[in-house]
């Protein structure tokens, strides 16, 4: 959210051609995030968020809710740097790292087409060092905020 | 182990242990029972859409429960951490009576010491409530006189009140006039708590309690979460907790009032002579003759003073101007908690459909809404914001309240 945020506000250049997939958990914080600047709406209209649950591989199967919770538990034990309940900090980056593992066809890597790529936007670093951690080269961490300094 | 499933497909093996765990945090609640999981726990699966819907109920996090053990109970210790904290050796600081406030939901605790604790980092590292521990060394007269001058109540307006809400609202709205000390109260409308059946019975058990703290002590009244809990009994126990904080004395915690008890326990015995002495002035009560008192009596010093009935037959039998077998005649029958299914009927009646930002200020205090709201419009984060003033996610009453901010 800190990007789109950024985005909204003008102060970083994203291109956002490409649909942008998103988790339940970031949905509500973009609407949440509507609701708190108002002045943003325009913007984010002009953003495609597709829900996650949508996006279908190319042989058509659809994303995989059951193995993004399997996954979701999984990562949220590995990586608990990122949650905190107290707070409730980190939900939806955790949500991010679910859908990569789930889209990455963890548990049947054959679904996923190698020509496509998998680009996470994020600023947050404990989030980039999981994605780096867990999926290498396999997907694209991009910074933004980091690339405009 | 509890099969979590998408649909009819089966996603992820939970541990049964996790379940009881969180669900055992508030082991007052009893949630173990509460069907939405019990039936899940025991036939060994249940529908992520299940779980979502059961952990709203409860408002905890649908999260917690894929934690394993180890992350689980590292989350649970921050919040018991901060709860010992709070309260010393584990005792609650609970203004406990027979009956109607003989328990304390955790949960609230919990939920205010979360809103303390966010508020308190917005203060300034010196900042600091003076008010905290000032009465320690008073006698009882400087001590009322202390409290008097320190809010500037002016106890002849508060006596003028037709209505004991608005003599209660009057000293609440003094006591956070200085804007270090908060004064927070138990809702039931928009969700603020959960509110299931065994949550039911915590609520109309409770009455108010202190959170300590140097800089933002937080009185917390029942209000409407315990309709046993008359306004005349709420005005006396504001104050009388207000004197536990210009005391500093934290960790008295009272089992139950007896005129015995007051007698034999010292603390016990200041407080209510100060917080007696404040409603109820010694120069009045020593005009009395026990000859002259009866029940109409009574209820007339209730309303002049703004005391529950029981109070000021405490305060007189305390200061000698009745004996033992005229309190005994004069006591009302001792009164029964009221049924859970009476607590939720009166609360349908008694309450209105207030704006959510109305039961978040009550539920909050006003001074630490006024952090909050100032924090929020300077883009405190919100999901954090949601737990700070929900104690979980709620999109929908956030968006809500964030228009009206």
């Amino acid at each position: 959210m800190n990007i789109i945020s950024k985005y909204c506000a003008g102060e970083i250049q994203v291109d956002f051609t490409d649909p942008v997939y998103v988790t339940s958990e970031l949905k509500d914080e973009i609407e949440i995030h509507k609701a708190s600047f108002p002045g943003h709406r325009t913007k984010l209209q002009g953003i495609k968020f597709v829900d996650i649950e949508m996006y279908q591989y190319p042989g058509g199967e659809h994303f995989d809710e059951a193995k993004y919770l399997f996954h979701y538990k999984k990562l949220i034990n590995k990586y608990t740097k990122i949650t905190s309940f107290y707070g409730l900090k980190g939900v939806g980056d955790m949500s991010i790292l679910a859908a990569v593992a789930t889209l990455l066809g963890r548990n049947n890597p054959s679904l996923f087409d190698a020509q496509e790529s998998i680009e996470v936007m994020t600023h947050d670093m404990d989030l980039k060092v999981a994605l780096t951690e867990e999926f290498g080269d396999l997907i694209v961490v991009i910074d933004p905020l980091t690339l405009q300094q | 182990m509890i099969i979590l499933k998408h649909g009819t497909i089966e996603a992820v093996e939970l541990d049964n242990e996790v379940f009881k765990t969180l669900l055992g945090f508030y082991p007052e609640e009893n949630l173990v029972e509460y069907r939405l999981f019990k039936g899940p726990m025991e036939k060994g699966s249940m529908t992520i859409t299940e779980l979502k819907d059961a952990s709203e109920k409860i408002h905890l996090p649908w999260q917690m429960f894929l934690l394993d053990m180890v992350n689980l109970e590292r989350e649970l210790k921050n919040i018991e951490d901060n709860r010992l904290d709070k309260f010393p050796k584990g005792t609650l600081e609970i203004h406990k009576r027979k009956g109607a406030g003989c328990i304390t939901s955790k949960r609230i605790i919990d939920r205010q010491i979360r809103i303390q604790a966010f508020v308190t980092s917005q203060l300034p590292a010196n900042f600091i409530c003076d008010f905290v521990g000032s009465l320690k060394n008073k006698t009882v007269d400087h001590a009322v006189k202390h409290i008097i001058e320190y809010f500037q109540i002016n106890l002849n307006h508060f006596r003028t009140y037709d209505e004991a809400e608005k003599a209660k609202n009057y000293l609440i709205s003094r006591i956070q006039s200085k804007q270090n000390i908060n004064v927070a109260q138990g809702v039931r409308t928009n969700g603020i708590l959960p509110e299931i059946k065994n949550t039911l019975e915590i609520y109309r058990n409770t009455s108010g309690f202190v959170v300590q703290d140097k800089k933002l002590p937080f009185i917390f009244l029942p209000s409407e979460i315990n309709p046993d809990e008359n306004h005349y009994r709420q005005i006396y126990t504001l104050l009388y907790l207000l004197v536990v904080v210009g005391m500093n004395e934290f960790s008295h915690a009272i089992e139950n009032y007896s005129i015995k008890k007051i007698r034999e326990d010292k603390k016990f015995k200041k407080i209510n002579m100060i917080v007696s002495e404040l409603f109820l002035p010694s120069l009045v009560t020593n005009t009395l003759d026990q000859k002259t008192i009866d029940k109409e009596a009574i209820n007339k010093l209730k309303m002049d003073y703004k005391l529950s009935y029981s109070a000021v037959l405490y305060v007189l039998r305390m200061r000698k101007v009745i004996d033992a077998d005229l309190a005994k005649e004069l006591d009302l029958p001792k009164r029964q908690p009221s049924k859970v299914k009476e607590a939720v009927e009166s609360a349908k009646t008694y309450f209105s459909h207030p704006h959510i930002t109305t039961s978040v200020k009550k539920f909050c205090g006003d001074v630490a809404t006024v952090s909050i709201n100032t924090a929020i419009r300077d883009g405190l984060y919100p999901n954090r914001s949601q737990m700070i003033v929900f104690g979980r996610p709620r999109k929908d009453k956030w968006i809500e309240l964030r228009s009206r901010i």
